[in-house]
């Protein structure tokens, strides 16, 4: 056999799939950098707690980087990632829930509130008393100004639902902040 | 102020004072734990692989797939372990639990009555709105390289990652729930999977809560491998 041949046929078979790899790698590298900050911020505002956001937000993007070759394929892979860390999110919060309740159940911990530093604690506080859904449709609506239909896609429920979530969620932190609520979301 | 206003300010204000996230550190972590995880994949293709070698010689010949909780200490315990480990991961082997399954043909209807018969009827709107009114069809369930697919007629309804063990098979759905797959020996029977849900997952999958989706798709018909 020709030895060049032969070398280019083994350079088709080791450098080709390497280089498809480097460039998928660096393809992904793009997304990260465009998506990641923005997710860390839409799970803070669900979990109330940065080290937190940012695990959870790290392992929706190990989930999307390992099916990357397939998800890289789809219209919008960062809506996929920005789904897997909200529905994420909203789990982390419910165990959470039950935890600090099992916790409350045997003793009382010094917990340390450390919404007190941020620019408007009150709000904070309150939004922490809401359910994980209501908290993931009240920044999707409100930060991120995204359309019910898409925000209700992100939670994981009919815009219709999601609706009710942010009725709901507008209503309690209205009675808890002492402000006005009217019928009409603005 | 209106509430509106205040939550809108609120946020922002809030937005701003965060620390703003190690993105490039963040970047070689989440790389590094995801060709880790590939890694860890690979070898428990290979010891599966060995595993369900030995199972196959036996004329076993089913399979049953269990889903239970996020919590890995509830799920099965393999009854079998590998005879033996693999010294090398390249190029591993499929096991014969890897490839395409489809199920009995099955209708809309077959899926809402098992949600009656597990007390679920209440999602089989829900169900309707996400799957459509198929009439009859049938289910496919493709286990290839890590990626598990559930598609119902054409349509992908459901994704997962699944990683092999030693005659187990562990899904790892992204948006909720995760599961473990168990082989048994049923003589006899030909390649079937049949898809047992142990416990309810958590969750829900546009509307629909997870437990539903899960049970209808997986428990309403058995499978059969297509590709061997």
């Amino acid at each position: 056999m020709d030895d060049t041949v032969a070398g280019r046929i083994m350079d088709d078979v080791v450098i080709g799939p390497r280089a498809a790899h480097d460039a998928a790698r660096e393809e992904f590298r793009g997304v990260f950098a465009a998506v990641y900050p923005r997710v860390v911020r839409t799970v803070y505002f669900i979990v109330h707690d940065e080290p937190v956001a940012e695990e959870i937000a790290q392992d929706a993007f190990v989930e999307l980087y390992r099916g990357w070759s397939k998800i890289r394929n789809y219209e919008r892979p960062d809506l996929w990632v920005r789904r897997v860390a909200i529905r994420k999110a909203q789990r982390e919060v419910s165990k959470s829930v039950r935890r600090i309740g099992l916790e409350r159940a045997v003793a009382q911990p010094d917990r340390v509130d450390d919404t007190a530093t941020l620019p408007d604690p009150e709000l904070m506080a309150a939004i922490r008393s809401l359910p994980a859904q209501q908290r993931a449709v009240l920044v999707l609506f409100y930060l991120e100004d995204l359309p019910m239909a898409e925000v209700a896609d992100l939670v994981g429920c009919s815009a219709s639902t999601g609706f009710v979530h942010l009725h709901r969620a507008r209503s309690r932190l209205a009675e808890l902040l002492s402000e006005e609520v009217d019928g009409n979301v603005r | 102020m209106s509430v509106d206003d205040r939550i809108r300010e609120g946020l922002i204000m809030t937005e701003q004072h965060l620390r703003t996230p190690d993105t490039a550190t963040a970047f070689e972590d989440v790389t590094r734990a995801g060709d880790r995880r590939t890694t860890r994949r690979r070898m428990a293709f290979a010891g599966a692989a060995a595993a369900a070698a030995a199972v196959v010689a036996a004329a076993v010949v089913a399979i049953v797939v269990a889903l239970s909780t996020d919590d890995p200490t509830s799920s099965p315990t393999p009854s079998n372990p590998p005879a033996s480990a693999p010294t090398a991961q390249a190029e591993a082997p499929l096991s014969p639990i890897e490839g395409t399954w489809r199920s009995d043909p099955v209708t809309f209807e077959a899926m809402a009555a098992t949600l009656r018969d597990n007390g679920l009827q209440a999602s089989v709107p829900a169900l309707r709105a996400e799957l459509g009114d198929f009439g009859r069809t049938r289910v496919t369930v493709t286990l290839v390289d890590g990626d598990e697919t559930v598609a119902v007629g054409g349509d992908v309804a459901s994704t997962s990652a699944y990683t092999l063990g030693a005659g187990t098979v562990t899904l790892d759905n992204a948006t909720g729930w995760t599961g473990t797959t168990v082989l048994q020996d049923q003589m006899g029977v030909g390649m079937r999977l049949n898809f047992i849900l142990i416990t309810a997952p958590e969750g829900a999958t546009k509307g629909l809560a997870d437990e539903a989706l899960v049970r209808a798709l997986y428990t309403t018909a058995t499978f059969t491998k297509v590709d061997q």
